[in-house]
């Protein structure tokens, strides 16, 4: 490759390899992920266990970001939640929702250990399992208008069912996440970021995936000292960065993930139907999946909502494209904080200074040139030096 | 039998001939008499900003390097700069004299250009976090080895 075009690849894999560094820090732990599935495999096989007929047909499975990978640590709080649901087969459509809840609660509450944990939510139960997670046991059944298997959940006046389909939701998300995008220059897209302590290729979730976390970890912050009513639900930032991304991977080549990353952030709006019922504006993200969820219904409520999106989804854009042109590491992790907080960028930079000092220490910290630190084999290992002066 | 004349070092046309030949760094110098001056320009990583620097090497002397650009003073905003001889212009702290780690048998190519870029990524880590972690030593304290010190450092 031409000097420029390899500065340029080992600019764009080193920025990456900060935002997946992010990432990672904001994945749960494998130990946070096995103790909320052994906690849902136990409630799962407590429902099932009941004397109730429609209790012991039903089946418990985790939807929502634990299901696709898409959870972050929750940042401002102790629990991130896990979201399940019970669904009952024999119950009809003629059942009231209400009775439906309350037959899963009224189970719950068999339970010692559960009823002192249990908080009634509008539509679900909630077990708090303190400073590790908040797990919801929404009952489903299943809907009869859906050819595809989809399902109905108590909407929040508990009187009508609404139609759902979470778990189809999830498979469509995760084949999306799938689709690989088409490089320019593969050298130039796979080149590593020359730098030590940054995260390998190898470990990459993906632009999807990794997209959806830092997302909703910007949002977050954004809303640390606002209202967080109106803040972007999650499912409609999943949605539509799905969407933009698969976009994105079909229609066209790029250099590097970074910039599939950027354009399918940048496109997410586009996939926002808009449409005008008897002169009122009205909002339609549906979930593609089922006939007749849509879930930008809250913002056909209250119209600020859709406004809060715009306005997030602008200052995201600003933050990123000032990432994306900053230079110096300095600079670079101003923008980087900026977006996603000082808690989870500071320790990515700390690892990556450890890791040079640690190669400096062993001398074998490259220097390729005036390209600087390098993890290559061909750069010069630095002879030792000590920085003297005030 | 007589021994054999050593040099002190190499000389300044020695390392001149390696800056031009046998330089990763790029650049372009002057070569007079019995001293250099060589200008080159280097990121400390991919997404560092890009500096350029002023070599000066007069034999017999300890080497030293400056930044030229960008302005090392205004991007740290006020504070004074860690491990620099000289705030204005910024003069690298880069070795340690008299132990060996600079000595004229070294080449400039081997030693003083790659600490200038190791400095580089502590000053734009400094930057970033307020903390020098490339390690390193300050002179004494106290004024009578503070001035011997000076003497000694400016060559």
């Amino acid at each position: 490759m031409l000097p420029t075009l390899e500065l340029a690849a080992k600019r764009k894999a080193q920025l990456y390899g900060y935002l997946e560094a992010i990432g990672q820090r904001l994945d749960l732990t494998e130990t946070q992920y096995e103790r909320a599935r052994t906690s849902y495999e136990a409630v799962g096989t407590w429902l099932m266990e009941s004397e109730s007929q429609y209790l012991q047909d039903g089946s418990v499975s985790p939807h929502g970001s634990i299901r696709i990978q898409t959870a972050n640590r929750p940042f401002a709080r102790s629990e991130f939640d896990v979201d399940l649901l019970d669904v009952l087969p024999g119950i009809s459509e003629s059942s009231s929702p209400a009775a439906v809840k309350a037959l899963v609660g009224d189970r719950l509450k068999e339970n010692d250990r559960y009823r002192k944990i249990l908080v009634e939510k509008n539509r679900c139960w909630q077990l708090q399992y303190e400073n590790e997670f908040h797990l919801d046991v929404t009952p489903a059944i299943l809907n009869p208008r859906c050819g595809n298997g989809g399902l109905l959940v108590p909407d929040k006046t508990l009187r009508v069912w609404k139609p759902t389909h979470p778990i189809a939701f999830a498979d469509k998300f995760e084949a999306r996440a799938r689709l690989q995008p088409r490089y320019r220059i593969v050298k130039f897209a796979e080149a590593r970021a020359d730098m030590e302590g940054l995260p390998e290729r190898q470990q990459f979730k993906g632009p999807l995936k990794r997209g959806v976390q830092l997302c909703k970890r910007h949002r977050d912050i954004r809303y640390a000292n606002k209202d967080s009513s109106l803040a972007p639900i999650s499912i409609i930032v999943t949605t539509l960065l799905g969407w933009s991304y698969e976009e994105c991977v079909r229609s066209r080549e790029y250099d590097h993930d970074l910039d599939v990353l950027m354009e399918a952030v940048r496109g997410m709006p586009n996939f926002i139907q808009v449409m005008y019922v008897a002169g009122q504006k009205i909002y339609v993200i549906p979930n593609e999946t089922t006939a007749g969820e849509n879930f930008a219904e809250k913002w056909n409520e209250d119209p600020r909502r859709a406004q809060a999106f715009y306005d997030w989804h602008e200052n995201l854009v600003e933050t990123l494209e000032e990432f994306v042109r900053a230079e110096g590491e300095d600079e670079v992790s101003v923008r980087l904080s900026e977006a996603f907080g000082g808690s989870v960028v500071e320790p990515v930079f700390a690892e990556v200074n450890r890791a040079v000092n640690a190669a400096r220490a062993a001398r074998t910290l490259g220097i390729l040139g005036g390209a600087g630190l390098s993890t290559s084999v061909r750069a010069a290992p630095v002879r030792g030096n000590t920085f003297y002066g005030r | 039998m007589r021994r054999a004349y050593r040099p002190a070092g190499l000389s300044a046309a020695q390392q001149y001939n390696i800056l031009r030949t046998a330089n990763s760094f790029g650049g372009r110098g002057r070569l007079s008499r019995s001293s250099l001056v060589w200008f080159y320009s280097a990121r400390p990583s991919a997404i560092s900003r890009l500096y350029t620097m002023e070599l000066k090497f007069q034999q017999g002397e300890f080497p030293q390097v400056i930044v030229r650009t960008p302005d090392l003073n205004a991007l740290a905003g006020g504070k004074d700069l860690p491990h620099v001889y000289a705030q204005e212009p910024p003069r690298l702290c880069l070795f340690l004299p008299w132990t060996g780690e600079w000595n004229p048998q070294r080449t400039l190519v081997e030693t003083m250009l790659p600490w200038s870029v190791l400095w580089l990524y502590y000053f734009e880590a400094w930057l970033r976090s307020g903390e020098w972690t490339g390690g390193g030593m300050h002179p004494p304290a106290s004024p009578a080895r503070e001035k011997s010190w000076q003497s000694m450092a400016a060559g």
